[in-house]
């Protein structure tokens, strides 16, 4: 009786130890909410995609570059105010600081899209993968945004940490 | 009857000069020392005068179409501004003047506004000393930087920029900046005061 309890809570520990390891492994600890893109405009056709990443992990992360098959280049920028002038230039890294947020919108950091090749019109998508400082990718599906639809409208879009992609 | 007309223009006068520490209404915002008219080549490929738009307020903007950020928030937000406007929009004139004149021909410009309908924005590019006569009156400023990675298709620099939102009023006196932080709703009732400003002649 006592050596066949033992034996299923080996049992027991095993399927608990699998179970955690694979919720673990699961667990989405870089989410992406409200992504959105900007209309390409004519006729370069360049474009900009905006999204808020939610780190719940305990670890820091950083997106350190930026691709994408929707448009023949993706850089990640960062546009900032210096001298009275705005300024944008490729940056290296955007960092998501452990159980925190890091945002990417207008003015600030973006994603910048060189020549679009997909013809879009507004509420189609955008796809860029974000590659992190771990080596793990983020897919983030940007919905387009009408060109002169309002500043403050309604941001939506989807996307999920995806890990271990690279 | 033309000296009572007079009488009250005098007592206006007054009033104006007693309230011209605060704010009055039809006198607008404050003229500011910059601006002045100026002559570019419009997206038709013709020759525009800044002197043309008399009646109207104006708006101008300094920017680059390859611009994928600030310029197209910007525009947006005019669009904005257009559409709470409604009406009295037809007093308003957006003025796009490029800071890229290598990229931003007339028909690039007119092709890029035309992504931005409800502003209909008259786009303005000019040789580099033409342009640099412009921004020098609005204290504008630019910045051409060359980016790395330069690819075929792409010349991919990226031009730094004044993003400021000049107000003119019906007499092409500057009368307001916004900056790239105003929100539309600021502009429209900035704006609107300006259409309720008392034309000098």
């Amino acid at each position: 009786m006592m050596r066949h309890s033992w034996r299923w809570m080996q049992w027991l520990a095993l399927v608990l130890a699998v179970g955690a390891s694979a919720a673990l492994a699961q667990a989405p600890e870089l989410t992406v909410k409200d992504a959105w893109a900007r209309m390409p405009l004519a006729p370069q056709n360049n474009s900009a995609v905006y999204v808020t990443l939610e780190n719940s992990g305990a670890t820091a992360r950083s997106v350190v570059s930026v691709s994408t098959a929707d448009a023949e280049r993706a850089e990640l920028h960062e546009t900032r105010m210096e001298g009275g002038m705005m300024r944008m230039a490729p940056t290296k890294e955007v960092s998501v600081p452990a159980r925190g947020s890091a945002e990417l919108k207008p003015g600030g950091y973006h994603v910048m899209l060189f020549g679009v090749k997909k013809a879009v019109k507004a509420g189609d998508h955008l796809d860029v993968a974000l590659k992190l400082n771990d080596g793990a990718t983020v897919a983030v599906s940007a919905t387009v945004r009408a060109a002169d639809a309002a500043a403050g409208g309604m941001p939506s879009g989807s996307g999920r940490a995806m890990r271990g992609m690279n | 009857m033309s000296g009572r007309r007079i009488r009250s223009g005098a007592a206006c006068a007054i009033v104006l000069l007693a309230l011209a520490a605060t704010s009055c209404g039809r006198q607008g915002p404050p003229v500011l020392t910059i601006g002045g008219d100026f002559t570019l080549t419009d997206q038709d490929n013709k020759t525009f005068e800044l002197s043309s738009l008399r009646g109207k307020a104006v708006l101008i903007f300094f920017g680059y179409t390859a611009c994928p950020d600030v310029c197209p928030t910007t525009m947006s937000k005019l669009a904005t501004v257009y559409r709470e406007l409604g009406a009295d929009a037809s007093g308003v004139q957006t003025v796009y003047v490029s800071v890229d004149t290598q990229r931003d021909t007339p028909a690039v410009l007119k092709e890029y506004l035309a992504n931005f309908k409800s502003v209909q924005a008259i786009g303005l590019t000019g040789s580099v000393a033409d342009i640099d006569k412009v921004t020098k009156l609005f204290g504008a400023l630019y910045q051409i930087s060359a980016a790395p990675g330069t690819s075929a298709s792409h010349e991919a620099y990226s031009v730094a920029h004044t993003t400021s939102v000049y107000a003119l009023d019906a007499d092409g006196r500057t009368r307001l900046v916004f900056p790239y932080g105003a929100t539309a709703e600021e502009m429209t009732k900035e704006i609107r005061e300006i259409l309720a400003t008392e034309r000098r002649s």
